[in-house]
């Protein structure tokens, strides 16, 4: 081979490896999950590591749920309960923390504790599901008839309980390490229950070949499911 | 005029659902507000959409009327002005309902005199602000300076008794009071690298001196040498080609609107009846954006905080 052709094929090769994976993607996934980390960060630690799989990251429940219904990728990255509600989707694996499927969920206020039954009771949570029901799942936790207040990040949920808006709020062990990170002011857990919400699950559209989303899964170390809020796949 | 289409727009509504009405201006992070609330509210309550090209007053009372909307929402201070006349007129015969004033500048001072509106402010507050910093820097965070003009002293002594409670001090400066806000940009910034040891600087919002030519004249040669990081609240000064700032805290539009609609629900469970009107909450949704070459530069960074940053410029 001549050095002008070896010197073109090395070109060639240059220009493949710089594509994106995304250029030779086959399938495509889809992922809703609310956590500290950024979409923008998940969705880069994503497209590391899978390779043939167009991913996408929304950061807000709406445009996932939108855009799933248009155009039905073939598998989805979500929890469970959203995936209840989509149809044509089935679970392939599920996310475990510390040994189990659902995270603690905890209720969090200021010093001095207020009662979590109190009449005045304003509890702040992220909203992922549909606020009827999860209203309802916490009512079945926390006594009394708190209201709640939404926001759609984790993050935003310190100032909201700071700035007194809400008297609690409802965060897992790990947020509540990072909240404890940020602010000096005492962080008091009045009450501790297992979350109405499942952790991450990939789901693959039936008919659709769920082996490249799975080993995909598998790939990611310990800081990329940490990410994606559990340790291991189940 | 756009107001009698907007009319024509609200007498179409014929839905069950009782209805909330939207009055602003056009623009996108206004419709992004929208999306925000109707994400929220969609469900149960009619999200009625009046973009406006100008506030209006008595056409304005015309259109919301005719949909009986059982709250408002007030986007930017022109309009929060126009509701003030609607307010007073429709108060001669029934109470006009109650409103939620956002997305404007200094909503605590525009709801003075209105009867039955409260707010949500879109000025970021230090305490969101520095607790960011915090979460990204490994050097304590104690002592911050601000510039800021004499206007805005209320706004930064409010800020600073939030502060104290995270054992942060605030060093303020006023600057633009005399005839050369360049000089005094430049004067403040030698005052907090060799007198006041900052651990960082905040500088609020405000055209009196982050114009081009302050900017050019004043901020530039000013943080040439500057060590500490520089949170400053529009993106377009985070941007590597100029050694300005560090971090960007920026109100969420969409975050805004869902703000408003949990402010919205409250006012549905109290039978549509204001229990603290003139009260103002302070935004809680930002967007983050880190000059990453600067944070470097400026001072030890969390790295596990990177992937928090809702944008990254390198």
């Amino acid at each position: 081979m001549g050095s002008r052709r070896l010197v073109r094929w090395a070109r060639y090769l240059c220009f493949l490896a710089a594509l994106p994976v995304s250029a030779f993607a086959d399938f495509h996934l889809f992922v809703y999950y609310s956590t500290l980390a950024r979409p923008s960060a998940i969705q880069k630690m994503l497209d590391e590591h899978c390779r043939g799989i167009q991913v996408t990251v929304f950061g807000r429940l709406d445009d996932f749920h939108a855009m799933v219904s248009e155009q039905k990728p073939d598998a989805i990255l979500t929890i469970p309960e959203v995936v209840e509600g989509l149809k044509g989707y089935e679970p392939k694996l599920k996310g475990g923390h510390h040994g189990s499927d659902r995270d603690s969920s905890l209720l969090v206020g200021l010093e001095p504790a207020s009662s979590p039954g109190a009449a005045a009771a304003v509890v702040g949570l992220v909203g992922s599901l549909d606020r009827e029901k999860e209203e309802a799942a916490l009512r079945a936790y926390i006594p009394g008839s708190p209201r709640f207040r939404r926001v759609t990040k984790v993050e935003d949920l310190l100032p909201l309980l700071l700035f007194r808006s809400v008297t609690g709020i409802v965060v897992t062990h790990e947020t509540l390490e990072q909240f404890r990170k940020r602010s000096e002011t005492k962080l008091v857990v009045s009450m501790e229950w297992p979350s109405s919400t499942g952790l991450i699950t990939l789901a693959v559209r039936k008919g659709q070949p769920d082996a490249p989303f799975i080993s995909a899964m598998r790939t990611l170390d310990a800081k990329g499911l940490e990410m994606l809020g559990i340790d291991r796949w189940k | 005029m756009l107001w009698p289409a907007v009319a024509a727009l609200l007498a179409s509504h014929a839905g069950a659902k009782d209805c909330v009405l939207v009055l602003r201006p056009e623009g996108p992070n206004f419709l992004e507000a929208v999306k925000g609330l109707r994400s929220e509210l969609g469900t149960e309550l009619d999200v009625e959409d009046a973009p406006l090209k100008q506030a209006g007053a008595a056409e304005e009372a015309a259109a919301a009327k005719r949909v009986h909307p059982k709250a408002v929402v007030l986007m930017d201070n022109g309009i929060i002005e126009a509701w003030r006349n609607v307010e007073e007129k429709w108060n001669d015969t029934v109470a006009a309902p109650p409103a939620i004033a956002m997305m404007a500048v200094r909503v605590d001072r525009t709801l003075s005199g209105l009867k039955n509106v409260e707010g949500i402010s879109y000025e970021v507050p230090g305490l969101t602000i520095m607790l960011l910093l915090r979460s990204l820097m490994e050097e304590p965070v104690q002592r911050v300076g601000v510039v800021h003009t004499a206007a805005m002293t209320d706004f930064v002594a409010g800020a600073a008794k939030w502060l104290e409670s995270e054992k942060i001090t605030l060093v303020p400066i006023v600057v633009g009071s005399g005839g050369d806000a360049a000089k005094d940009v430049r004067k403040a910034i030698w005052q907090f690298q060799n007198k006041e040891s900052v651990d960082a600087l905040w500088i609020l919002n405000d055209n009196q001196y982050l114009n081009m030519e302050v900017v050019r004249k004043g901020w530039l040669p000013a943080l040439a040498d500057f060590r500490a990081p520089v949170v400053v609240g529009v993106e377009n000064l985070v941007t590597p080609r100029i050694r300005f700032g560090t971090f960007a805290v920026l109100p969420d539009h969409y975050g805004l609107g869902v703000q408003a609609a949990g402010l919205i629900l409250n006012l549905e469970a109290d039978g549509w009846r204001m229990q603290k009107p003139g009260s103002v909450e302070p935004p809680m949704a930002v967007h983050k954006i880190l000059n990453v070459k600067a944070a470097r530069e400026r001072f030890r960074m969390r790295a596990e905080v990177l992937e928090q940053m809702d944008k990254l410029l390198e």
